[in-house]
C-alpha cells in the first residue's frame, strides 16, 4: 500500500512523468519498438524539464518589464505571449499535470468526434492544442472545476473548438485553395471570420472586387525568418523605452550596479532566451506525442480532413499575407493606445501573432472584400485580437499570472466562455 | 454566421484534377509535352537551378495531369530541391502527399502515413520561409 501511495504522491503528481506517460502511451498503440519507446518516452520528459527552465527565465523578465512599465507609464503593459501563459500555467502555478491530461483529452474528444460526427476535421497543429488545454484547464480552474471533471470538460470544448474552428473556416478555405481535402488548423480563426465578415461588409464586390494578388507587392520581412531575432527587434527597444520612462532613480534600484539601460538590454534579451529555451522544450515535448497520435487519428478516421497550420495556406495568397500582417499590426497599435482610454490594460503588439494571425487573416479578408476588405478588415483584425485578450487581463493577474496574456484568440474565446457563462453557472450551484 | 460565407450560386463541388477525364488526343498531347521537357531538362545545365526548377514543376504537373502520382511526386520534390517556390507546383505537390497520406489511412499503413504527415511539415516550412523571403 505504501508502495502504491508512494507512486500516487510522488510520481504521478508530476506533470513531466504524466505527459511522458502519455507520449509512452502513444508510442506503444503505435507498436513502435521498444527503443523507439524508451526514447520517445524520455525526450518527452526532457522537454518538459526543458520547458520549464524557459518559464523562469521569461517570468524574471516579465517580473522586472511589469515593475518597470507600471512606475514609467502609470499604467500596467500587458505583454501578449501564449507561450509566457502556458510555462506560468505548467510551472509556477502547477497545472502542469492536468494541462497535460487536457491535451491528451483534447486529442481523443476531436477523434470521437470525426469518427462519429459528419465533421471529419482532425486538428493537427500540436502547440495550438497545447495552448487550448492551456487555457481551458486554467479557466476552468478558475471557474472551479477539480480533477477528472476539469479534464473532461475542458478536453471537450477544447475539441469542439478542434473541430468547429475549422469547419467554419472551411466556406473560405475551400474558396482560396479550391479543394475540400485540407482544413485550417489554427486557433486564430474567429479572427479571421471576424476579418471576413467586416471585409464583407466594408469591401468590394462583385466585379468591382479587386484582388491584392493582382498586383506586386514589393520588400521583404526576412527579420521574421527567425523567430527570435524578430521578438528580438521588438522586446530590445520596449524594455529599453521603457526603463528610460522608469528613469534611472528607480531603474537602478532593480538593476544594482549595473547600468539601468544596459539592465533593461540585458533583460529584453532574457526575455528572448526564455522563448527560445520554451519553444524548445514546447518542440521536445510534441515531438514524439503528436505525430503517435495523429497516426491513430488518421487510422480510426480513415476519411478525416487533416486541419493544418496557417503557414500551408500562404501559398494561395501571398501578397494578402502581407498586407494582413501590415494592417493589423496597424490595428493592434491603434489597439494599444485605445484600450486604456477605456480603463483596459495596454497590450504590446506581438509581431509574431502579426505575422502569422495577421498574414492568415488578410487572405480571408482577400477573398471576401478584395483589396479594400483585406486593409479594413485587417485593421478591425488588428484591433480585435488585441481587445479580447485585454479582457482577460484581470483574471489573469488574479490567478497570479505576471505581466502577460494570452494571443491566440479562439482560446481567448474559450477561456471567456467559461468566465463568463461556466463559471457563473457554477458558482451560482 | 453559417450561412454568412455561403455562396449564394449553392455550392460548387471543386472537382479534383485526378477525376478529370482526358481525351485520347488530350492524353497523348501531354505525354509529347512530358517528352519533350525530360528531353530539355537533360539538356539543360546542371548550374541552372531556376530553370531546371522551372521545367521539373512543369513535368511534375503534367504527370499529375495523366494520374502518374509517383512520377508527379518524384519530379516536382525534385523541383523544389532546385529551388523553393510557392507556385502551382508546390500545390499539386501538396494535395498529391495529402491524398498518399489518405491512401496509407485508408490501408491502416502507419509508416504510410508517418511519412506523408511528416512530407506535409516540411511544406509548411517551405511555404512559411518562401511568403517571409518574397
Amino acid at each position: 500500500m505504501s508502495i502504491i501511495n508512494f507512486v500516487v504522491d510522488n510520481i504521478l503528481t508530476q506533470a513531466s512523468i504524466t505527459i511522458a506517460l502519455i507520449a509512452m502511451l502513444g508510442l506503444l498503440l503505435q507498436k513502435k519498438s521498444m527503443g523507439q519507446v524508451i526514447s520517445g518516452t524520455l525526450k518527452t520528459l526532457l522537454g518538459f524539464q526543458v520547458l520549464s527552465a524557459g518559464s523562469s527565465i521569461i517570468v524574471g523578465s516579465l517580473t522586472y518589464f511589469g515593475e518597470i512599465f507600471v512606475v514609467g507609464f502609470n499604467m500596467q503593459g500587458i505583454i501578449p505571449s501564449i507561450e509566457a501563459i502556458n510555462g506560468q500555467a505548467m510551472n509556477e502555478l502547477g497545472l502542469g499535470r492536468d494541462i497535460a491530461l487536457t491535451f491528451l483529452a483534447i486529442f481523443v474528444f476531436n477523434i470521437l468526434i470525426a469518427r462519429f460526427t459528419k465533421w471529419k476535421y482532425i486538428f493537427l497543429t500540436g502547440q495550438a492544442i497545447l495552448w487550448m488545454a492551456t487555457m481551458t484547464t486554467v479557466f476552468g480552474y478558475f471557474a472551479g472545476l477539480r480533477g477528472i471533471l476539469l479534464i473532461l470538460v475542458g478536453g471537450f470544448v477544447g475539441a469542439v473548438f478542434a473541430v468547429a474552428m475549422p469547419a467554419l473556416a472551411q466556406p473560405i478555405i475551400r474558396k482560396v485553395t479550391g479543394t475540400n481535402d485540407i482544413a485550417l488548423g489554427h486557433f486564430c480563426t474567429i479572427g479571421y471570420l471576424f476579418e471576413a465578415g467586416v471585409a464583407r461588409i466594408f469591401g468590394e464586390r462583385g466585379e468591382n472586387k479587386k484582388s491584392i494578388e493582382d498586383i506586386k507587392l514589393p520588400g521583404s520581412f526576412e527579420f521574421l525568418q527567425d523567430t527570435y531575432l524578430s521578438l528580438m527587434v521588438v522586446m530590445v527597444p520596449l524594455y529599453i523605452v521603457t526603463a528610460a520612462f522608469a528613469g534611472d532613480t528607480f531603474a537602478s534600484t532593480l538593476s544594482g550596479s549595473q547600468n539601468y539601460i544596459m539592465f533593461a538590454f540585458i533583460q529584453a534579451i532574457q526575455f528572448v532566451v526564455g522563448v527560445y529555451v520554451l519553444l524548445a522544450g514546447v518542440r521536445l515535448l510534441l515531438g514524439e506525442i503528436v505525430p503517435a497520435f495523429r497516426g491513430i487519428a488518421m487510422k480510426l478516421v480513415p476519411d478525416a480532413i487533416p486541419a493544418l497550420d496557417c503557414p500551408v495556406f500562404f501559398p494561395y495568397s501571398p501578397n494578402a499575407v502581407i498586407l494582413g500582417f501590415i494592417t493589423t499590426t496597424i490595428g493592434t497599435v491603434i489597439a494599444m493606445f485605445a484600450l486604456p482610454i477605456f480603463g483596459l490594460a495596454m497590450i504590446l503588439p506581438g509581431m509574431l501573432t502579426n505575422f502569422f494571425a495577421g498574414g492568415t487573416a488578410g487572405i480571408f479578408g482577400n477573398a471576401v472584400g478584395g483589396r479594400r476588405g483585406a486593409i479594413i478588415g485587417g485593421i478591425a483584425h488588428g484591433f480585435f485580437i488585441t481587445l479580447l485578450p485585454a479582457l482577460l487581463v484581470t483574471i489573469f493577474n488574479g490567478l497570479g499570472f505576471i505581466n502577460a496574456t494570452a494571443t491566440d484568440v479562439d482560446t481567448v474565446f474559450a477561456a471567456l466562455l467559461y468566465a463568463w457563462i461556466l463559471s457563473p453557472i457554477l458558482k451560482a450551484f | 454566421m453559417f450561412g454568412l460565407f455561403k455562396d449564394k450560386n449553392k455550392k460548387k463541388e471543386v472537382p479534383k484534377v485526378s477525376e478529370e477525364i482526358l481525351t485520347e488526343e488530350q492524353k497523348e498531347q501531354l505525354k509529347k509535352k512530358i517528352e519533350d521537357l525530360n528531353q530539355e531538362l537533360k539538356l539543360t545545365a546542371e548550374n541552372n537551378p531556376e530553370q531546371l526548377a522551372f521545367i521539373c514543376e512543369k513535368l511534375g504537373l503534367a504527370y499529375a495531369k495523366l494520374n502518374q502520382e509517383n512520377e508527379a511526386i518524384s519530379v516536382l520534390e525534385k523541383s523544389l530541391s532546385y529551388k523553393l517556390t510557392i507556385g502551382e507546383g508546390y500545390k499539386k505537390l501538396m494535395s498529391l502527399y495529402n491524398a498518399k497520406r489518405a491512401e496509407a489511412a485508408k490501408k491502416g499503413d502507419d509508416s504510410g502515413i508517418d511519412y506523408y504527415m511528416n512530407k506535409m511539415d516540411d511544406m509548411r516550412q517551405i511555404a512559411k520561409k518562401v511568403t517571409i523571403s518574397r
